[in-house]
């Protein structure tokens, strides 16, 4: 899964996991061999699940836990020996961690005290920062007497005013309001390009990391599942996993008949026969998951949408704005779900309606058999 | 507000209910409501409870501590004429009273109580009155003044009366006066009495010394302890708090015997010592102020540790991780960030135990009392040997203004900031 990671020599990365495990006690594992580079200047957020080991993976990048075994370079070096205080790493924790016994300006000021800047001077850059992210306004409140979004700001501010080598951040925007989320995620995107620095941002959010991210990787169950651009991995899943945690997507078991590179044959266990590209099985016999996004599915399609196609009745519509979302039933029983933008002039169907539905092969991905 | 309670209607009838509702509302605010009058007269019992057994004790040891009735029972009619007569010397009027009431007393016990305040106060006024005592004839006399000036000319002068007026106003500042060790001069000045004629004074002093060490000892011993229950896992720490708790609960006759068999001559320590043959003989431990200064932290020591536990609670480690993250060194971010964190659980814990130390009586009074005096030894000398209750009022009067002026300053510094405090730890995250 890691092919494109393994292969290079590692000297043109930033910073690179080297089969880190991490076991807390007896029973319980946090990774299990984390293998995963960094580039330079890169944004790169690890999206997977809570307790699924990316907040561990951060908290070993700014030194607050040692992995049990493997390694954690920076710039080829072992990170073991440096002590967190000396790493030069920003971290925004999701609590802010802010200090509450200093003003927003005395909480940006803090570390560049620490690093023996002169009271003025760190109060100069530490105003810079702070207008940065539009606080100019409310330097000398405390943390208390901020909204929510500020103190985000803030704990933003103070992570990136001594300009560390790398800038961590621990599901910053998961305690704030959608709007409010949203607007953040525009700033700390505007931020990063405006400072050209590296990023590590861990999320639950797909949406956020697709907003965010030059490099998605899912963690799931102490590893990386797949690392990829977002657009890579919505589209081209490696696995089920990377394809139900970037969106929503029709998930079908069956079992592959013939397998033909680069497509194969399915039949589903439902029992209709369905062309889709193989990407992760294991020759004719072997089980699989296929994975078609809704928007891939065509009601009614055209004759060029072969060679998937059904009969199938629209059981229900949902209205969502852009699109509509149109759940069908197969004669079989086999549940699919599309998205039909609203903007084309007529949709041509109602609830109850006896319609067609297909996809392209290339659209339907043949992946890891269901555990 | 009170338009998103209203269902969505027409928009006619939508402003019809509108005004209907907040008509309601006003005439709900105008009057109170039966509920709210339930809710006062449930209140009514604590609030009696808390002025029975609360404030009127308090308003009671106040008013003892301010409280002379001595001469006023006495001589009542002579007082009454001194508060009627404003002239010093004053007229016949008053000398003729005070000649009466001396007649009629004088084969009395009383009169040697009456006269008390005088020989403790003033000494010299009291050999004048009792000069007077012994040789007032027993017949009446035609100008009591003449006679009184007569046998003394002290009782012309103006100083004299101003001393009589003190000792017999109903009310008097001589208990406070005499617990601090200023002398009061016959125009009402103060002037503090020289170092070998104070005795109160230093025992208050002593009191509030020990009282600093207590308080700087346990918070020494309580802020790392109480950090150390932080971090704990949770089934741990709750056995930790428990433990203290229980500590609290303990009868203090219990951990008093326990320290007394620990540190006496035949005691364990003592034991231990000459066992290990660090001394000779056994050494005379207790009592003393260090042993007083023990027992004092160690019966006080949950009062710093449960405050200053509550505060970090608040606190998250993330902070710490933020500090050390941002270029502090473990030690340092612990002084820059986590303990102006937890101020104002420090500040709490400090008055809390330093408030009870200076009032603190039982242990101390039977381990290492009675050569270590405290306020409340004194108190206790006062109240039940000495039977001079207002002594012993004005003595615990000292002790409810320095808790009250603590409490006063925490409040106007601290609480505010506990409040800021308090917030961002409310969108902790429980680390995984």
């Amino acid at each position: 899964m890691e092919e494109s990671d393994a292969q290079d020599d590692g000297r043109d990365c930033l910073l690179r996991f080297v089969d880190v495990h991490k076991q807390y006690g007896e029973d319980v594992i946090a990774l299990r061999g984390m293998n995963l580079d960094v580039y330079p200047g890169e944004f790169l957020t690890l999206l997977g699940p809570s307790g699924g080991g990316k907040s561990t993976a951060l908290m070993m990048l700014a030194g607050f836990d040692t992995p049990t075994s493997g390694d954690i370079l920076y710039k080829g070096q072992s990170l073991a020996d440096i002590p967190a205080h000396r790493r030069n790493f920003g971290v925004v924790f999701q609590s802010r961690a802010l200090f509450p016994h200093l003003s927003a300006l005395g909480n940006v000021a803090y570390p560049l005290r620490m690093r023996g800047v002169s009271r003025s001077e760190a109060v100069k850059r530490a105003r810079e920062a702070l207008n940065r992210v539009h606080l100019a306004p409310l330097v000398s409140k405390r943390p208390a007497r901020l909204a929510a979004g500020e103190q985000q700001r803030v704990a933003l501010a103070r992570a990136m005013v001594f300009d560390p080598d790398v800038i961590l951040m621990d599901e910053p925007l998961a305690a704030l309001d959608t709007d409010l989320a949203i607007r953040m995620e525009e700033e700390i995107r505007q931020i990063h390009e405006d400072l050209e620095n590296t990023v590590v941002y861990a999320t639950q959010d797909h949406t956020e990391a697709i907003a965010l991210s030059d490099r998605i990787a899912i963690i799931n169950a102490g590893a990386v599942q797949q690392t990829g651009t977002p657009e890579a991995l919505y589209e081209e899943p490696q696995n089920a996993y990377t394809a139900r945690f970037m969106g929503e997507t029709n998930m079908l078991q069956g079992t592959v008949t013939s397998h033909d590179a680069p497509m194969c044959q399915v039949t589903l266990d439902t029992g209709e026969e369905v062309t889709a590209t193989a990407i992760n099985i294991h020759g004719a016999g072997a089980r699989t998951r296929l994975s078609v996004r809704p928007e891939r599915l065509v009601v009614n399609p055209g004759d060029d949408v072969a060679p998937n196609r059904f009969r199938a009745k629209v059981s229900e519509m949902n209205f969502r704005g852009d699109h509509t979302l149109v759940h069908l039933l197969l004669p079989s029983g086999t549940r699919l779900e599309a998205k039909v933008p609203n903007a084309q002039a007529e949709v041509g169907f109602g609830p109850d309606g006896d319609v067609e539905v297909g996809w392209h092969a290339r659209h339907c991905r043949a992946l890891d058999p269901p555990q | 507000m009170t338009t998103e309670l209203i269902p969505r209607e027409e928009p006619g009838r939508e402003l019809d209910t509108l005004r209907r509702r907040l008509s309601q509302a006003a005439h709900a605010l105008s009057r109170p409501s039966r509920l709210t009058l339930l809710s006062y007269a449930l209140c009514a019992p604590l609030v009696l409870l808390l002025g029975a057994c609360f404030l009127l004790p308090l308003l009671y040891v106040l008013h003892t501590g301010l409280h002379n009735p001595v001469v006023g029972s006495a001589w009542p009619e002579f007082v009454r004429a001194l508060q009627a007569d404003h002239a010093n010397p004053p007229g016949e009027v008053v000398f003729r009273t005070l000649a009466r009431e001396l007649q009629q007393q004088r084969t009395d016990e009383a009169y040697k109580r009456t006269l008390k305040p005088f020989s403790q106060q003033e000494p010299e006024l009291w050999r004048l009155l009792q000069h007077i005592a012994d040789t007032l004839p027993p017949e009446s006399f035609a100008s009591a003044k003449a006679w009184f000036i007569g046998a003394d000319p002290a009782w012309a002068e103006a100083d004299t009366w101003k001393m009589i007026r003190r000792i017999a106003a109903p009310y008097t500042t001589h208990n406070v006066v005499n617990a601090l060790d200023v002398g009061l001069t016959p125009e009402g000045t103060l002037r503090v009495k020289p170092v070998e004629r104070r005795s109160y004074s230093l025992v208050i002093r002593d009191t509030v010394i020990t009282g600093l060490w207590v308080t700087l000892i346990a918070l020494l011993i309580g802020y790392p302890l109480a950090y150390r229950i932080v971090t704990m896992p949770r089934t741990p720490a709750r056995v930790v708090l428990n433990v203290m708790l229980v500590l609290l609960w303990t009868a203090v006759l219990v951990k008093a015997y326990a320290w007394i068999a620990l540190l006496d001559r035949n005691g364990v320590v003592n034991g231990f010592l000459l066992a290990i043959g660090v001394s000779e003989q056994p050494l005379a431990l207790r009592p003393s102020r260090l042993v007083l200064i023990v027992t004092m932290t160690y019966a006080l020591l949950p009062f710093m540790v449960l405050p200053v536990y509550q505060n970090m609670r608040r606190v998250s480690i993330d902070q710490l991780r933020a500090a050390v993250s941002l270029g502090a060194s473990p030690p340092r971010a612990v002084f820059t960030a986590y303990v102006p964190a937890t101020t104002p659980g420090i500040a709490a814990g400090c008055l809390l135990v330093f408030a009870l130390s200076i009032g603190y009586y039982t242990l101390p009074a039977l381990v290492a009392g009675p050569a270590e005096t405290t306020i409340s030894m004194l108190m206790v000398e006062f109240a039940l040997t000495i039977a001079n209750n207002g002594m012993a009022a004005t003595m615990a009067s000292i002790v409810l203004v320095f808790s009250a002026g603590l409490y006063l300053l925490y409040a106007r510094v601290f609480a505010p900031i506990r409040g800021e405090i308090a917030r961002p730890g409310a969108l902790r995250v429980e680390s995984k």
